[in-house]
């Protein structure tokens, strides 16, 4: 059996699984002969009393049976495979209801020979429905045992209506022909099935099918030698016993096709997952090495930035240097993956914060105004406000090109209030809220309605807000940006506390 | 802020190494202008930085961590230079570009007897005042801070040795097999290379997942990476 799972791709191969099976078949063979050898003759010694000889084959024939039937339908879920589930139908039916019903009381069969005759008709009757339904199964997982069921409920049924209607001899007889059609019928629908396991090259099939034939042919035999209804014979209760193990040997192979199926797939699927990890590593790896030439690039900027246009006096100059200095510090604070250096929260001049933004503006030609008190502060970090703006002044120069812009900064109780006005069309009324929603965007202009989105997340992460007010006087569109006020004389951000520590230290 | 430090007897110099050339002037560059008597280190081998910290007196030395590539494609680390700067009067500042995944290569430097750390990219001023304090010898980290670098480091290198010691287990057809894995290659692709079976390439795949005490494949190469760097 072993050689299977070193070719096993998706599926358990069959062809693959031949000699394996000549081996079983004959271990099979020889034992099942052992053992039916053995039976008869302890019963013909007498070592075991006859009776029980008996109870102990029926046991056994029950606990195959029963494993048998537990291991069809776990296999048959586990492999997806219909046919299994209903072979397990067929065999707890067998060894739940047929096997019992004959051995443990046989003081029904004596007594009452019809009412057996007519709980056994009943239920080889399913048998063959079950053997016939397993031959080209329907894909339905419970049917089978719902199948099962109806059948016990039709047995208890059948004997039921045996007591209260008892039938005449003839009736009997007819009967009896009437199960004998049943065990042949049987017989056939496992011959067939063993066929069709043989021909599909399905060793599992045709196991299962071997034992429902050696099964159905002992049942058979005891019915044309007219012993069906006495006490069972010993010979009989083994040939039982092998079949019904026979079964589980089936079974069982079902299941380990089934596991070596269940663990190829595994198998290869962490093998997929491997090498998507490898990729994603790599390209984790490429992308960490293009952000430290990055870093590296934009501190090397900064520092030259700071060095060169340093002291000519010229005002304008010394803006348009803070301003490319702030650009370059808040680049650098996207590209910086690890925000765990900068501690708690930090807060900053919004007055120089929105006059940096709008230098930037002004050196591009915008005519914005500014009006904001010295010494406005507010907790958090001015990269997001600097990015706000650039947003917001952005805004104003796509949608009203070339229309003053008003920036005005008020303190308002706990918190900062900015102001953004332009002269522009503005938003359509009722759409204050919508242009905040991802996506949306006036059509007729360029942009991909993500700037006042954004721009709201990240205002909303430093715990303040964006508004969009209505337009009221007809003309122009004004964004409300609120930020947590700080104290006046605050605690050091970053940047100040290093120059403290630093005069701190000069003057030690 | 002020230079008019220039006399001052305590004032060394600082030596920059990092091995992006732009980074380098503008430290330099920014030194000087506060009065730092700062110079570039244009080596970036190990012997290159020691020889030309040898032709100055000690002072402070600026110490980019990973310095590029050498000529023969091996990856210069600016921690072996630390035991030798010290050992020469230097005192050893490390130069930090992103903190988060670094944070083990920094607590290695500190072990190694850097006295601080400070980063490249957040603020000029912050780094002229750390360095500053350098120079004068003031210390750059707490008693806390120092001995929490060193609890990871040590922390880190009891995993590494871990590492090493799972691997070690492995027989050197099994080291290859999981170095195969982990460039993503199939256990297939392996068989045909090495022309064994499948089969055997698999047994020799559950063999390393029990030695390195993994699940999974997963586990195996994350263990040989991590190992590695």
């Amino acid at each position: 059996m072993g050689r299977a799972a070193t070719s096993v791709g998706y599926r358990w191969a069959r062809s693959t699984d031949r000699p394996g099976t000549v081996r079983d078949l004959v271990g099979v063979s020889v034992v099942g002969a052992g053992v039916i050898g053995l039976v008869v003759l302890i019963g013909q010694s007498g070592v075991l009393p006859t009776d029980d000889l008996q109870d102990l084959l029926v046991l056994g024939t029950v606990g195959l049976g029963t494993a048998a039937a537990l291991l069809g339908d776990v296999a048959g879920r586990l492999t997806g495979e219909v046919r299994p589930g209903w072979i397990a139908a067929a065999v707890a039916l067998y060894t739940l209801v047929v096997v019992p019903s004959g051995t443990l009381w046989p003081e029904i069969a004596e007594q009452e020979p019809a009412v057996a005759l007519g709980m056994r008709s009943a239920a080889f009757a399913v048998l063959v429905v079950l053997a016939a339904v397993a031959i080209r199964p329907p894909v339905d997982l419970a049917a089978p045992w719902l199948g099962a069921g109806v059948g016990v409920l039709l047995v208890i049924a059948v004997g039921e209506a045996a007591v209260l209607f008892p039938l005449p001899g003839t009736a009997l007889a007819g009967a009896g022909v009437l199960t004998g059609a049943l065990a042949v019928a049987w017989v056939l629908a496992s011959c067939w099935l063993v066929a069709q396991g043989v021909l599909t090259r399905d060793p599992v099939v045709w196991w299962m099918a071997l034992g429902m034939v050696l099964v159905g042919a002992a049942h058979l035999h005891r019915l044309v030698t007219g012993a069906e209804f006495e006490h069972p014979d010993t010979g009989f209760g083994a040939v039982r016993l092998v079949g019904v193990l026979v079964m589980l040997i089936g079974m069982l192979r079902l299941v380990r096709g089934g596991l070596l199926a269940v663990r190829a797939e595994n198998w290869e699927l962490e093998e997929e997952l491997r090498i998507a990890a490898t990729h994603l590593r790599r390209a984790r790896h490429t992308a960490a090495e293009r952000d430290h030439e990055l870093r590296n690039g934009l501190a090397g900027l900064a520092g030259i930035t700071r060095l060169l246009s340093g002291g000519n006096g010229n005002p304008e100059h010394e803006q348009l240097r803070t301003a490319v200095l702030h650009e370059l510090s808040r680049l650098a604070a996207m590209v910086e993956d690890d925000q765990a250096e900068v501690p708690g929260p930090a807060s900053f001049d919004v007055t120089v914060a929105l006059s940096e933004a709008v230098t930037l503006r002004h050196a591009e030609g915008a005519d914005i105004a500014l009006e904001s008190p010295p010494g406005l502060r507010a907790t958090g970090r001015p990269e997001v406000l600097a990015q706000v703006m650039g947003n917001l002044l952005g805004n104003c120069a796509r949608h009203a090109p070339g229309a003053p812009v008003r920036v005005l900064a008020v303190a308002a109780g706990p918190h900062v209030v900015i102001e953004v006005a332009d002269d522009g069309p503005g938003i359509a009324p009722g759409l204050e809220g919508a242009v905040l929603r991802r996506g949306v965007h006036d059509l007729r202009r360029a942009g991909h309605g993500l700037g006042l989105y954004v721009s709201r997340d990240l205002v909303a992460g430093a715990g303040g807000d964006l508004r969009v007010l209505p337009n009221t006087e007809g003309r122009g569109c004004t964004v409300v940006v609120e930020l947590p006020r700080s104290a006046t004389n605050p605690q050091p951000a970053a940047a100040v506390g290093a120059v403290a520590t630093s005069t701190e230290a000069v003057g030690r | 802020m002020t230079p008019g430090q220039s006399g001052d007897p305590r004032l060394r110099p600082v030596l920059v190494v990092d091995d992006h050339e732009l980074v380098r002037a503008a430290l330099v560059g920014s030194l000087r202008e506060e009065g730092i008597s700062a110079y570039a280190c244009t080596q970036v081998s190990i012997s290159g930085i020691l020889a030309e910290a040898a032709t100055l007196p000690p002072g402070v030395v600026l110490l980019d961590l990973d310095l590029g590539v050498g000529p023969g494609g091996e990856h210069i680390d600016g921690i072996d230079a630390i035991k030798h700067l010290r050992a020469t009067g230097w005192t050893v500042v490390v130069l930090t570009g992103s903190p988060g995944p670094r944070a083990g290569r920094i607590a290695a430097a500190v072990a190694a007897g850097a006295v601080g750390q400070v980063p490249k990219v957040s603020s000029f001023e912050k780094l002229i005042g750390m360095v500053r304090q350098a120079v004068v010898g003031a210390p750059l980290m707490s008693q806390e801070e120092r001995r929490a670098w060193l609890d990871r480091d040590r922390a880190e290198r009891s995993v590494v040795a871990r590492k090493a010691e799972l691997l070690s287990r492995l027989t050197a057809r099994e080291r290859f097999v999981l170095e195969q894995l982990a460039t993503g290659r199939r256990a297939a692709e392996i068989a045909t290379e090495s022309v064994v079976s499948v089969a055997t390439v698999r047994s020799q795949i559950r063999a390393i997942l029990i030695k390195l005490e993994v699940g999974l494949q997963l586990g195996a190469v994350a263990l040989l990476r991590d190992g590695q760097e």
